[in-house]
């Protein structure tokens, strides 16, 4: 029976490796001691090597008992079992793939070679293909990696990734405007991807241009993710996981892609094989409140805190439960103690903002949702509720000063788009509204709202520099073929023909009008009222 | 494989061949007796395993380092032998412990100390970090110290690490800069990937906020961390070095965060700090991963005269060695360095950029000792709790050879016992202990004894130590920057005293020279950015270099 080696020399330790690869020519299934392991996991591993004791010539068998172990971070004993695996079925990729997997932070040369063996069975996995070439990179065998990089660029899912590694390796030439090239190209693809901005920030640093650098680095602070590569087979290797660990990462994973039932669930087996974590009933609760159940989330969350009442993440999500079920002062107290308890926490500021808003204390909504972003400048929502918030207060040069911010980080929300231009409009600045508004339309051009605001504007707006008739018409036809029963898009649409002077055409869309809003009194009265204006060219 | 690890067990009784030592292992010779201990227990409480550092500083001005090593909490039946030991060195290269006449036997659950003369009387003041309340010990200049920490203003909550003095506000007085790991709520193990218990990672708890401390000049310090904008950002702080990073001639602080980015604060001279760690290349590595970032060294390794940073990080993570450029940004340059894939099994802790033999190229000494199991790695059958302790933790230290270029090979040898005994180690630094002029090591290992190890490289260069003081400031120029030329090379080194984990040093530099015989240039840039040239100096010896008694020269920067 092999034990794991107990700490040698460092010769001894060089030369117990290398009786290790010796060993892993032999079938011999390599022995795991479970006695101190979760028992879950323990029992795990001893059915599935019992499977395999019975099915010695499954390459299946070998592989599982490969992905069992590496779920639970056996390495040594899972490469046994993959190279076995491999030695049944020579011509499955996940064999080799896998080994690499397992090797790739402690041996990357080692990692190469199978990485090479997988690439050989299945050359066009772009997952593999970009983990090899990164591996290389990381290895320093560059032209490899860069060959690899440009090979899966045409592939739209592996772009991002690619430009990126290219960037890197251009980086590391000290050619810098190369890899700022494939970075921009990078930021066009996946403009919320972090990693882009952390390289370009540094990118723009070293060639001096200090003003993209820190432009760069903010939204490096601001997208709090990394674009992930999304790798099948590692993720079915890492579902054998039995670990209440495993299940806590299963669990934020799924909360993570809305599927709140199956989290539930992960967290309800956490809690069988742990009782007694705070955090643990915290993430349960969250889940719970995500559904709706806000009652029985509360009690989690009363179980959690008992066990560390000083846990500012859980009781900043307690009080968005207790906000929802309608217990404000309570949610305050709760989030105060977690301010006071760690005054850089954002989400606690963030969540005494929004209770604050609900309260329509204004002044300490806008304080509270600064706070939050000078703390944690991911958290973009607080730009939108910021906006928002002196936006109630009448405070529109302030909302648009920060919703431009957000506009820095998300471009192509339309909405966010669309408030700047309402704003603008309520400073009496028609010239920003109709721009702003008209990029709204652009880009989601089914906005009714945005499509009626600046119908109005170009046709009715005060500053001439700003009326455009012709447009009007065009966005009002537009609007009116999409809704030929829609009075208000009739109505606007003779609005438009009016600016332009053409009264014939007016005259017939506010008649129009009237007839498919006939039953609205105060509408009919309004476009009447414009109707008897328009000159009668009879006379 | 029981009998192939009795065999090298065999190996390692093998009398030593000397020429083939690096570092001999003179603790017990030196009678340096002190037993780290943190309160091991089986409860797995991640304070048991992050301490300890310690100093080497001259205590009693006689010339020679003492010893000042951290303790952590109490286990042992008498609470005093889980204090801080202060060693005093006799004549006869023997240590005596002065613990308790110094004042210096802290009780509290210690992480690190940091040395700085606050008060410009001319002599070091200490710092003690703890899990709990920190210490600050002014140096009453009779071999003892008193423990000002109320008067002071220092009321330190929480978990710290690391600590730093240095010259924010340029106002003469050194400021002091306290680095902060996590909340320890709740108290409670974790599992690896196993399901067996093991030590929580940092992620498991709250980052904690860092401390800047602005020295008023009359004995107090004022918490200027929340206006400063240090204390705005939570994170694992485990590691700090003072150094202006971006020529401005400001003191900036690199702080090495454990699984997250790493800070660089550059100092915009109005009181207020900017994190810039992103754009200067320091906060992730290459590849964009955040590293678990424990010790930082200080130095230039491929002798272009730029200072160069090397952090000391977790197994399945490199070392990652970050060069200076011209352009100030500092680049991930592991790879290339060679310090990358062997450091990769291991989890370094306290690191130092120091010129083992003298040769006038920077070389590398990392303590390491793994702060996670190896999974699958089963209780041994009838360990006491300690021994299993070392057993699922203890790793050899390494130590690199610099080649040239800011290339570096493995210098480790089979006899080196610095290389090949077996602990759970934590603080490291390098100083003259035997006072040859050459640089010996101090390892501080957790649940373990210190060790000395002296230098016997054979066939070592040169060497010349200065100290560089301000006689206005009556103190070591902390800050100031050190250059000399011996042969046709150049060196830099800053002056500085806190770097590695969790520890500090006196702030006399060292140069090796190799085989030149003087320091033909010797050029000091002082911390507000003049600079004076000093006359040649023969090898072999130790000058005080005093501000003002250099000629003034332009030195582009």
């Amino acid at each position: 029976m092999s034990t794991s080696p107990r700490p040698i020399s460092y010769f001894g330790r060089f030369v117990l490796l290398g009786f290790l690869q010796l060993e892993t020519q032999g079938a011999e299934i390599p022995s795991i001691l479970t006695n101190h392991m979760e028992a879950p996991v323990a029992q795990l591993i001893d059915k599935t090597r019992a499977s395999l004791e019975k099915n010695l010539n499954s390459a299946e068998a070998w592989g599982r008992l490969g992905m069992v172990s590496h779920a639970h971070g056996l390495l040594q004993p899972a490469i046994v079992c993959y190279q076995q695996a491999a030695k049944q079925d020579s011509s499955d990729y996940r064999w080799p793939y896998l080994t690499a997997t397992a090797l790739r932070n402690s041996k990357r040369a080692d990692a190469i070679f199978y990485y090479a063996k997988a690439m050989k069975l299945k050359s066009n996995d772009f997952v593999l293909s970009v983990t090899y070439a990164d591996t290389l990179t990381q290895n320093g065998q560059y032209e490899e990696a860069q060959a690899l990089y440009n090979a899966v660029l045409p592939i739209n899912e592996a772009q991002s990734f690619a430009l990126i590694g290219l960037a890197r390796i251009a980086y590391i030439d000290n050619d810098l405007v190369t890899a700022q090239t494939h970075l921009q190209k990078a930021r066009q693809i996946d403009p919320n991807d972090r990693e882009i901005y952390t390289l370009l920030a540094h990118v723009h640093m070293k060639l001096g241009n200090e003003e993209a650098a820190r432009e760069s680095e903010w939204l490096a602070r601001t997208y709090p993710h990394a674009k992930v590569l999304d790798a099948p087979i590692i993720k079915a290797m890492q579902s054998f996981g039995e670990t209440a660990g495993a299940f806590v990462a299963r669990g934020q994973r799924m909360t993570e892609s809305g599927d709140y039932a199956g989290a539930e669930a992960a967290f309800r087996q956490v809690l069988a094989r742990r009782p007694g974590l705070a955090f643990d009933y915290g993430n349960l609760a969250n889940v719970l409140a995500r559904q709706g159940r806000y009652a029985e989330a509360l009690e989690y969350f009363e179980r959690g805190l008992t066990i560390n009442p000083n846990d500012v993440e859980m009781l900043s999500n307690q009080s968005l439960a207790l906000m929802t079920d309608g217990q404000l002062d309570h949610a305050g107290t709760t989030l105060i103690k977690a301010i006071e308890l760690d005054p850089n926490y954002g989400h606690a500021h963030f969540n005494l903002g929004v209770l604050r808003y609900r309260q329509r204390n204004y002044g300490a909504a806008v304080e509270h949702f600064s706070d939050a972003l000078s703390t944690n400048p991911a958290l973009t929502q607080a730009y939108l509720n910021l906006g928002t918030t002196y936006a109630e207060m009448g405070k529109f040069r302030s909302a648009i000063d920060v919703w431009k911010q957000l506009e820095r980080i998300q471009p192509h929300n339309a909405s966010l788009v669309f408030n700047i231009g309402l704003s603008w409009l309520r400073l009496g600045q028609d010239a920003n509204a109709s721009s702003a508004l008209q990029k709204a339309l652009d880009l989601e051009p089914n906005n009714r709202q945005a499509a009626i605001m600046l119908i109005r504007l170009l046709a009715t707006s005060q500053q001439a520099s700003v009326r455009d008739a012709p447009r009007a018409i065009t966005i009002a036809e537009a609007l009116y073929a999409l809704s030929p029963h829609d009075p208000v898009a009739a109505d606007l649409l003779a609005i438009a023909f009016a600016a332009d002077n053409n009264f014939d055409q007016a005259r017939h869309y506010a008649n129009v009008a009237l007839k498919l809003g006939a039953t609205d009194r105060q509408f009919v009265n309004q476009v009447q009222s414009r109707l008897n204006r328009y000159p009668n060219q009879e006379r | 494989m029981l009998c192939l690890s009795l065999f090298l067990d065999a190996c390692q009784k093998v009398e030593r061949n000397p020429p083939d030592n690096r570092f001999d292992d003179i603790t017990l010779e030196a009678r340096l007796h002190f037993q780290h201990t943190s309160g091991v227990q089986g409860r797995y409480l991640l304070a048991e395993i992050m301490g300890s550092g310690g100093a080497l500083f001259d205590y009693d001005n006689d010339g020679d380092l003492d010893i000042y090593l951290v303790n952590g909490g109490a286990a042992a039946a008498n609470p005093s032998d889980s204090a801080n030991k202060l060693f005093q060195r006799n004549a006869d290269g023997s240590y005596q412990d002065v613990s308790k006449t110094s004042g210096l036997d802290d009780p509290g659950f210690g992480m690190g100390s940091a040395l700085g003369d606050f008060d410009n009387d001319g002599d070091l003041d200490i710092y003690v970090s703890n899990v709990d309340h920190d210490r600050l010990y002014l140096n009453n200049g009779d071999t003892s110290f008193t423990d000002i920490s109320v008067e002071a203003g220092i009321q330190g909550h929480g978990w710290s690490s690391s600590a730093t003095f240095c010259d924010i506000d340029d106002d003469g007085f050194l400021d002091l800069y306290v680095a902060t790991y996590v909340t320890q709520e709740p108290l409670q193990a974790c599992a690896d990937e196993s399901g067996d218990i093991d030590y929580c990672a940092p992620n498991a708890y709250r980052g904690e906020a860092d401390r800047l401390y602005r020295n008023n000049g009359d004995g107090t310090f004022t918490f200027i961390g929340r206006k400063s904008g240090i204390s705005q950002k939570n994170n694992n702080a485990l590691g700090v070095v003072c150094f202006d990073f971006n020529g401005d001639h400001r003191d900036d602080f690199f702080v090495a965060n454990d699984g997250e980015r790493n800070h660089l604060w550059i100092n915009k001279g109005d009181g207020t700090f900017d994190e810039r760690g992103v754009a200067y290349g320091t906060a992730v590595n290459l590849f964009g991963d955040t590293e678990a970032s424990m010790g930082i060294a200080l130095g230039d390794v491929n002798a272009d005269q730029r200072l160069d940073v090397l952090l000391t990080h977790l197994d399945d993570e490199t070392n990652t060695l970050y060069l200076s450029t011209n352009d100030r940004v500092l680049t991930d340059a592991t790879i290339q360095s060679g310090l990358g894939i062997p450091s990769i099994p291991e989890t370094g802790f306290g690191v130092s950029l120091f010129d083992a033999d003298q040769d006038g190229r920077l070389d590398v000494a990392i303590s390491n000792g793994r702060v996670r199991k190896q999974p699958g790695n089963a209780p041994s059958p009838g360990a006491g709790i300690l021994d299993q302790f070392r057993d699922d933790y203890a790793e050899p230290n390494r130590l690199m050879v610099n080649v040239g270029n800011g290339k570096f090979a493995d210098w480790c040898t089979v006899f080196d016992p610095f290389c090949t005994d077996l602990h759970v180690s934590r603080g490291l630094l390098t100083g003259d202990i035997d006072t040859d002029g050459d640089l010996d090591i101090l390892v501080m290992n957790s649940n373990g004894p210190a060790q000395l190890y002296r230098n016997t490289i054979a066939d070592k260069g040169g060497w010349l130590q200065l100290r560089i003081l301000d006689p206005t400031l009556n103190r070591d120029a902390i800050g100031a920057r050190v250059r000399v030329k011996a042969g046709n090379v150049w060196q830099v080194r800053p002056v500085i005293h806190s770097d590695s984990y969790l520890s500090s040093h006196d702030a006399v530099v060292h140069f090796g020279l190799g085989s030149a015989l003087s320091a033909d240039e010797i050029i000091v840039t002082w911390p507000r950015g003049e600079c004076e040239r000093f006359p040649p100096l023969k090898r072999n010896q130790m000058v005080v270099l005093l501000k003002g008694q250099g000629k003034p020269v332009e030195v582009e920067n």
